[in-house]
């Protein structure tokens, strides 16, 4: 008799909708935590993915225009002085290709194989500093994308450990005591594919934007490079 | 500063987390909303080794038999109204319920009355009684009602019911009262089941105990011997079957010891414990009692003749 009243008070209190609030609040602590913690995983990981795609964005607008007038400019250190207050990589690229081509050439002797091995490790150096700010966090959506199913699937199983010893502790194992821990359980899942997927694709996203990002920088680099080299030779 | 924070960084994560709160909220506000299952209606289930071969419940639908039965040697009413009053004296009244003003003039009632009087006294008289102080308006439907009841002796117990309703005080007369040449008077049936008029017993009739009834009685037996009931252990234990008799006052105290009828599936094992077997069974029925059954199917469980404790009472 108690356990068909229990049972009729189990019946009438099924949510009648998918809650996740509701399926969050039920579970069990471990499985609340791991929930948490990917929820902050995908916080993490859009935020990253949102503002890694601005930056992008507006670097290679801001690249684009910088080296169209760049080239076109007259005076060089006048034009570096106006741009060096705005953040543009391909002005940091060139800025360093200068001074070092500044420090290379103010002395009496000028070494030109030296200059140009100078130039170029310097400047390349600048690219891949460029570059790796702006891939410098990507790597958290690479180990969320690996990571979180894993983590939740951890969540679903403890989740499912915990409904089964309630089943054993009640002594009924019918579908209405069993599933909702399970779907609680399995809401741990679901969560860490609700991190995992967009980590993956705005990872594989991002790298190929900043890829490409770099490659444009390694161009404008080696182009000014070669202006510098032709520089010297005159 | 490398992996610093970008601008970016704070409406980025202000947008995400705005997002994400929409998303859940959304989830939980208007998420698919499964229909609540319909729970099951919960029915008991007695096995019922029996098989009523007739029901057991009266028959509200049976129709009460007619008031007053034809007497033999009478002529059947039914073609007398037919027959006589058609060719001779006046348009005689359709048979058909159909009202018709122009075919069908008012009847005199004397033919009527004389053909339908063998069958049922009351209606003719009514008719006439009411037929005569609004001639205009009823006449023309009234043949319809006379007509009727003539070849049907079901209809006939309306009116008779009718009459019996208090407040109507039209001329009448008294529907018990015998007319024509029925000597039967309309209250023979009192008291016959079936019939729509009142008998003079005070109480019901007792209480038709029927298989399902005996059932749930047994279950209900055994629900209260359950707790009290413990198979004794052993080597075949199980395959001990003990079979009681016992009476049963009223109140549901036991009248008298109860009795062991038979004991079954004694084998060499378990021999030794059958005498416990049965000892326990005896305990089990006095512990539960007083049996707590309905009072009205005293006589369905005042002896129980032979009640089966074995391995299954205790599960």
């Amino acid at each position: 008799m108690t356990v068909l009243a229990l049972l009729a008070s189990a019946i009438t209190a099924l949510p009648t909708r998918l809650d996740p609030v509701r399926l969050f609040l039920d579970a069990d602590v471990v499985v609340q935590v791991v929930i948490g913690g990917l929820l902050l995983a995908s916080i993490a990981v859009w935020t990253i993915t949102v503002a890694v795609w601005w930056k992008l964005g507006s670097a290679e607008r801001r690249c684009k225009a910088y080296e169209a007038e760049f080239w076109a400019a007259k005076d060089v250190d006048a034009f570096q002085a106006e741009q060096r207050k705005k953040d543009i990589p391909s002005a940091r690229v060139a800025q360093t290709g200068i001074a070092e081509w500044r420090r290379s050439t103010g002395g009496k002797a000028i070494d030109r194989d030296g200059t140009r091995a100078r130039l170029a490790g310097a400047m390349d150096g600048a690219v891949a500093d460029e570059a790796e700010r702006m891939s410098g966090r990507l790597n958290l959506l690479a180990t969320v994308g690996s990571v979180a199913p894993f983590v939740g699937l951890f969540g679903t199983v403890w989740g499912i450990m915990d409904s089964f010893f309630r089943i054993g502790q009640q002594q009924n194992s019918s579908l209405a005591v069993v599933a909702p821990g399970i779907a609680e359980a399995l809401f741990a899942t679901a969560i860490g594919l609700f991190a995992a997927i967009p980590a993956v694709i705005a990872y594989n996203r991002l790298s190929h934007r900043v890829n490409r990002f770099e490659s444009r920088l390694f161009r404008f680099a080696d182009r000014f490079h070669a202006t510098l080299s032709r520089e010297m030779e005159a | 500063m490398r992996t610093g924070f970008f601008r970016e960084d704070v409406p980025a994560l202000v947008i995400v987390v705005a997002a994400h709160a929409a998303l859940f909220a959304a989830l939980s506000l208007f998420g698919k909303t499964a229909p609540p299952p319909p729970i099951p209606p919960r029915m008991q289930v007695t096995i019922s080794s029996e098989v009523a071969p007739t029901s057991t419940s009266p028959e509200p639908a049976a129709m009460p038999a007619p008031d007053i039965a034809l007497t033999k040697g009478e002529p059947a009413p039914v073609p007398m109204p037919i027959v006589k009053p058609a060719p001779l004296i006046e348009p005689a009244p359709e048979p058909v319920p159909v009202p018709k003003p122009v075919l069908v003039v008012r009847p005199a009632p004397a033919p009527v009355k004389r053909a339908i009087q063998p069958v049922k006294p009351a209606p003719p008289i009514k008719r006439t009684a009411r037929a005569k102080p609004v001639p205009a308006k009823l006449a023309p439907a009234k043949p319809a009602p006379a007509a009727k009841p003539a070849p049907q002796a079901k209809p006939a117990q309306k009116p008779v019911a009718h009459f019996a309703t208090p407040g109507d005080d039209r001329p009448r007369r008294r529907p018990d009262a015998p007319v024509g040449a029925s000597m039967v008077g309309s209250d023979f049936l009192k008291g016959i089941p079936g019939s729509d008029s009142k008998g003079a017993a005070k109480t019901p009739p007792a209480a038709a105990i029927g298989p399902a009834i005996k059932a749930s009685l047994a279950g209900a037996i055994a629900d209260q011997l359950q707790p009290h009931w413990t198979a004794p252990q052993g080597v075949d234990a199980e395959n001990l079957v003990t079979v009681l008799a016992w009476d049963l006052n009223a109140d549901g105290t036991l009248a008298g010891a109860p009795r062991v009828v038979s004991q079954s599936g004694i084998t060499d094992a378990n021999r030794t414990q059958a005498a416990r077997h049965a000892e326990m069974a005896v305990r089990a029925v006095r512990l539960a009692a007083p049996f707590k059954l309905p009072a009205q199917y005293y006589a369905a469980w005042k002896r129980v003749a032979g009640f089966r404790f074995d391995r299954n009472l205790s599960e």
